[in-house]
């Protein structure tokens, strides 16, 4: 019972960080058909955003956060404008902007690498020590993963559910023509996707660096969990992706936890595999997309 | 509308009429568009006028579709010009052209299937104007189509054919659009429904919103339009009122084929 216990706090944990970013890849996805490859770097951004914040500027916790939010969209507004648009007539735009992201990542990462060297850096906003229940351990520091994330994730369900821009961005990506008739301006929809996956990212990068520490590549592993965390829902789905995050996180907290943690990421993705030859377009996938 | 005026040609009556009560809405001159090097339109005019239905006949895969995609901004047209209550719209983009009040209601219905009828309902009031009268709206809608309110939360993508085409009107109607492009109503309907459609339409123009009907069917568009226009492999072939039309077998038979 403590066993069980102790893998849902970290394997809750986890998939509240997956679930952010996946979220937040599947939104560009399923917008705009871009898979954003410097997604990565965007976290290694927000981290390092927050970090500064709280050391040179002496900011509190939620005030580095927010720094680090702001960031993400500048950075998701930085792609928007400076690959996205341009590319996205051309032919083979999908293939296109995966390099082109992957590249602007690059750029980025060792922008980063050139500032703050490549020595791992302690996130000065993560909280010491824990509650101990009947020995299992709480660290405080996962109890604010997982209450920020849930918080993040429930403002964005509401946001795209029931406000007549997040109407809308669902609409864009339904139909982005159908949605034109309606008046939406679809390119300023596409800037504002990119503007909230940016900051989706850069949360999950803060709270990543919380959890362990601060380097400029913390952001290949969690991108391309979240990468398969979307494949495995579905692209473009994104409440699908936040069921999967959670399944998954809990998954490789699980055999980690029994088997030991380098079984954790094989076992995920065997796991995907064959749910993936079961439905090959995804647990809630199957959908074409018209951009424009 | 005397003889002499429907044949003069709809620019010059544009001009003389702006400004009274049966005043032009939308001015399609010399209009050329298609796909890639394929020309489906090669110089249509045509004019819509306020206070009345519209027909544009025609056969299927003639441009009737094309035409009314150059004027919501959906294709940009090779040549000629579109004017929406003065406005010029040539080279716009579709919101722009939305929020200029032009309403489309397309072909296939363009539903956002995944989302509510309700959420469908209220993106088609999405401009700020309409989002203000919103409620209103959607009483307007919901007395036209009771239908639909019984509906509300059911996904679009799960509605009879004919409730997906009152969902695409009622979309239409919740946005203010000060006239109104009907894209083949009846189409993969069956008759009573398509009765129910035309009902509505018909009230609609009643109150006094301006359409424009495209359609295939000559009785449908005998019954309700006011001015005609023929369209056939991408030329106006003929124009003129709906009871010429009904007397003139010849030229139904010629291009309608019935």
């Amino acid at each position: 019972m403590q066993d069980l216990l102790q893998v849902l706090v970290s394997g809750l944990t986890l998939a509240a960080m997956y679930a952010l970013s996946a979220v937040g890849l599947s939104l560009c996805w399923g917008s705009m058909n871009v898979l954003n490859m410097a997604h990565g770097a965007i976290m290694v951004v927000g981290g390092y955003v927050c970090y500064s914040a709280a050391t040179f500027l002496g900011s509190g916790g939620p005030a580095s956060f927010a720094m680090a939010l702001a960031a993400g969209a500048a950075m998701g507004a930085l792609l928007y404008l400076a690959l996205v648009r341009p590319l996205r007539q051309r032919k083979g735009f999908e293939t296109l902007i995966i390099i082109a992201s992957f590249g602007l990542g690059l750029i980025i990462e060792n922008l980063i690498l050139k500032t703050y060297g490549a020595y791992p850096i302690a996130q000065p906003i993560a909280l010491e020590g824990g509650w101990e229940f009947e020995q299992v351990f709480v660290p405080y520091q996962n109890a604010v993963v997982l209450a920020s994330s849930s918080l993040i994730l429930i403002v964005l369900a509401l946001f795209l559910g029931k406000t007549r821009t997040g109407r809308a961005i669902r609409a864009t990506s339904i139909s982005a023509p159908a949605a034109q008739l309606q008046g939406v301006p679809v390119r300023r929809i596409y800037l504002l996707v990119m503007m909230l996956s940016g900051s989706l990212a850069a949360a999950s990068g803060v709270l990543l660096s919380t959890l362990t520490t601060l380097a400029p590549t913390m952001g290949y592993d969690p991108m391309l969990k979240a990468f398969i965390v979307c494949v495995a829902a579905g692209l473009g789905n994104a409440s699908g992706a936040l069921f999967v995050a959670l399944l998954l996180g809990v998954f490789e907290a699980a055999v980690g936890f029994y088997l030991g943690v380098r079984f954790g990421f094989s076992f995920l993705l065997a796991l995907v595999i064959l749910s993936l030859i079961w439905r090959p377009s995804g647990l809630f996938g199957g959908k074409d997309l018209q951009r424009l | 509308m005397s003889d002499a005026s429907r044949q003069g040609s709809p620019s010059a009556q544009w001009s003389e009429s702006s400004g009274t009560a049966s005043s032009s809405v939308l001015l399609v001159q010399d209009l050329y568009a298609g796909y890639g090097a394929h020309t489906v339109l090669r110089g249509i005019t045509i004019e819509v006028r306020a206070g009345a239905i519209t027909g544009l006949l025609g056969p299927n895969g003639h441009g009737k579709t094309t035409l009314l995609r150059c004027a919501s901004g959906l294709i940009k047209p090779k040549r000629g010009r579109i004017e929406f209550k003065g406005c010029e719209l040539t080279g716009r983009q579709p919101e722009w052209i939305a929020a200029q009040g032009l309403g489309q209601v397309p072909q296939g219905d363009m539903l956002f299937g995944q989302m509510s009828v309700q959420d469908n309902l209220l993106m088609g009031a999405y401009l700020a104007p309409a989002w203000a009268q919103r409620e209103a709206n959607l009483c307007r809608v919901f007395a036209l189509f009771p239908r639909l309110q019984e509906r509300l939360q059911q996904s679009a993508g799960t509605l009879s054919g004919g409730e997906r085409r009152m969902l695409s009107i009622g979309r239409g109607l919740m946005s203010c659009a000060e006239l109104l492009m009907i894209d083949e109503p009846s189409l993969g309907l069956a008759p009573k429904v398509i009765e129910d459609i035309y009902v509505a339409i018909v009230r609609l123009a009643d109150e006094g919103m301006p359409i424009l009907l495209v359609e295939e069917s000559v009785e449908r568009v005998a019954e309700v339009c006011r001015q005609v226009y023929l369209l056939d492999d991408g030329l106006i072939r003929w124009q003129g009122t709906a009871a010429e039309l009904d007397g003139n077998a010849e030229l139904i038979s010629t291009y309608l084929g019935s």
